[in-house]
């Protein structure tokens, strides 16, 4: 049987093989909570399953203990059925279950969800970001990713634009990279991330409030994009081409073939580029340094610093759908979360100096993070997108 | 599936609508595994797969009228038992969260990652304290089935108690678990989004 290429399918994969993730049993759990989509789901669970066929589990033993209550519960309809009668009797009981249930079921699902009845008036709930970027082509047409079809979505030049299930762009050259250059940009807004893999192969993850410029097409003798906010690479592997990064019109990164992790926000002090493996080169200004895998190039206005032992998994905690805060400033990660929930943070008196512990799903709705902030004895207040933040 | 499976399906199925408890108990044989099996892959809970398939049946047998129409009647009944299971996680969706965490963590079937033993530690933690509010003989007996690995049967031996009555307790355990953990739902939830990945 074909397999269906979907995110629901993939999330009942993930689910059965015990591999899903918080985000993704989240995720499963929200489209069970939909009723009209148990025959989606039935469907899409039964074919996961082919891959599970041998069932072991029942004994013999408890299978003939199921029996001895089954027919315990449906032995009274051995006499002659006075249906009228059982059906009356079975309906007062569906009735008050199916009430009761409603009942809980609205009461435990309550807090999220499109049914929530809210009894006093309460303010809505900030969601956190999600996959939504804006692609914009040679000639200036905009496409919208999140809502945009799967499957080719544009042509530019020999390239097309793909877009895949899961909701990421690829370039797909067809023939030679000919003729002029045609750059395209793909920008996501504060509350957005994407991921995209350019005509070379080489993959990127674009964390939310950032941008990146490409050609439709490595034409040239180097393969030049141009970036600001914060991106993560895997750059393909091609020696005769090398893999330039310019940040924000001033620093730039040479690659070559290696991953790596830029965090250029204007609002930061410094532009943090951190190696995961291979090599690049950081450039600002007429200093360069080369950095070896686990070592961050710190640029600020004329300085070039390195850092040894980063710590490479913080760093790119944030591509795999994680805050993790250990050992951050409690500013530093506020500026985190305001660009992932797309908020404006101020504070009334000290910016909070202590340091916190533990990682968070990038998936929590902004009221959860607002209860555990106030567990810390701090006073917060959200009006409209503007978070106040009281010590 | 041949067509000589669906015959004598069809063949069950139209004896059991006319009240044949011999072809009743004949179809609980041939499909009561694969079916406990689905279920249990659906729920990570052998006491929920176990009902869920019991309701199943019960169902069938209560609608038995109508079963003769059925084309496929082994399709019918894995549909009726995932139909029943989608229902018990909408309303239990954090007992069947937490049952996901507890299973992974019994059989180990994701590869710890580094780095993700605070959010298993704090999990654990808030299972144990649920655990350890159980009335004794409660206790005794999840501790039993879901630490040590005992069966119903050897449960059952060893307390000198009937099976029956180590599964009522076991119901009521599960049930007393589910209770407290709705009562810190807030707190859980929050973990649960707090590890990122269980």
């Amino acid at each position: 049987m074909q397999q269906p290429d979907n995110k629901l399918y993939y999330l009942w994969q993930q689910y059965l093989s015990g591999r899903a993730t918080g985000q993704e049993l989240n995720e499963l759990m929200e489209a069970i909570g939909d009723a009209s989509r148990d025959d989606e789901n039935i469907q899409l669970f039964q074919q996961a399953m082919q891959k599970y066929p041998a069932g072991a589990g029942l004994t013999d033993d408890t299978q003939s203990e199921m029996w001895r209550r089954i027919s315990e519960r449906a032995g009274s309809g051995r006499q002659p059925v006075h249906r009228v009668h059982f059906l009356r009797k079975w309906g007062w009981a569906a009735a008050v279950l199916i009430l009761l249930c409603s009942g809980a079921y609205f009461w435990m699902t309550a807090p999220k969800g499109p049914k929530t009845v809210t009894l006093e008036p309460q303010p809505a709930d900030v969601l956190p970001g999600s996959n939504k970027a804006i692609l914009t082509l040679a000639d200036g047409t905009t496409i919208t990713l999140d809502s945009a079809a799967n499957g080719a979505i544009a042509q530019q030049g020999n390239s097309s634009v793909v877009k895949l299930a899961n909701g990421e762009i690829r370039y797909d050259l067809k023939g030679a990279a000919s003729g002029g250059v045609m750059l395209n940009t793909m920008s996501t807004p504060a509350g957005g991330q994407y991921q995209l893999t350019l005509p070379d192969g080489t993959r990127v993850w674009l964390n939310a409030a950032s941008s990146i410029t490409y050609p439709a097409a490595f034409v040239t003798k180097e393969r030049k994009v141009k970036i600001s906010g914060e991106a993560y690479f895997e750059v393909a592997k091609d020696k005769a081409k090398p893999f330039v990064v310019d940040v924000n019109g001033q620093a730039s990164v040479e690659v070559l073939g290696t991953s790596f992790n830029i965090k250029a926000y204007a609002d930061e002090e410094a532009t943090r580029t951190t190696l995961i493996n291979g090599s690049v080169k950081v450039r600002n200004n007429a200093t360069s340094v080369v950095l070896s895998p686990g070592q961050q190039g710190v640029s600020s206005d004329r300085q070039l610093a390195v850092i040894n032992n980063a710590n490479v998994e913080q760093v790119v905690a944030w591509k795999n759908g994680i805050f993790d805060f250990n050992g951050l400033a409690f500013q530093a990660i506020i500026k985190d979360v305001g660009r992932w929930y797309d908020i404006r943070v101020k504070y009334e008196g000290e910016v909070p100096a202590f340091k916190l512990k533990g990682k968070m799903d990038r998936g929590v709705k902004l009221s959860d993070l607002l209860r555990f902030m106030k567990g810390f004895g701090l006073q917060v207040r959200l009006e409209g997108r503007v978070l106040t933040i009281k010590q | 599936m041949s067509n000589i499976d669906l015959h004598s399906d069809r063949e069950l199925f139209r004896r059991i609508a006319q009240s044949d408890m011999q072809a009743f108990s004949t179809l609980f044989q041939i499909y009561s595994k694969a079916l406990y099996w689905h279920a249990l892959k659906l729920m990570h809970s052998e006491f929920w797969a176990e009902e869920l398939v019991q309701d199943a049946f019960v169902q069938l047998w209560m609608k038995r009228s109508s079963l003769s129409d059925i084309e496929n009647p082994s399709a019918y009944l894995f549909r009726i038992v995932a139909n029943k299971a989608l229902d018990r996680i909408r309303r239990h969706e954090l007992e069947i969260k937490m049952q996901y965490v507890a299973a992974n963590a019994l059989h180990n079937v994701t590869g710890e990652a580094p780095g993700k033993q605070d959010g298993w530690d704090s999990i654990k933690e808030l299972l144990n304290t649920a655990v350890e509010r159980l009335p004794d003989q409660r206790k005794r007996i999840y501790q039993l089935k879901y630490k040590e690995g005992y069966s119903y049967e050897e449960i059952a031996e060893k307390l000198s108690i009937s099976k029956h009555t180590v599964r009522n307790h076991m119901a009521k355990a599960l049930e007393d678990i589910r209770s407290f953990l709705l009562e810190h739902r807030d707190f859980l939830l929050l973990l649960l989004y707090m590890i990122g990945y269980f």
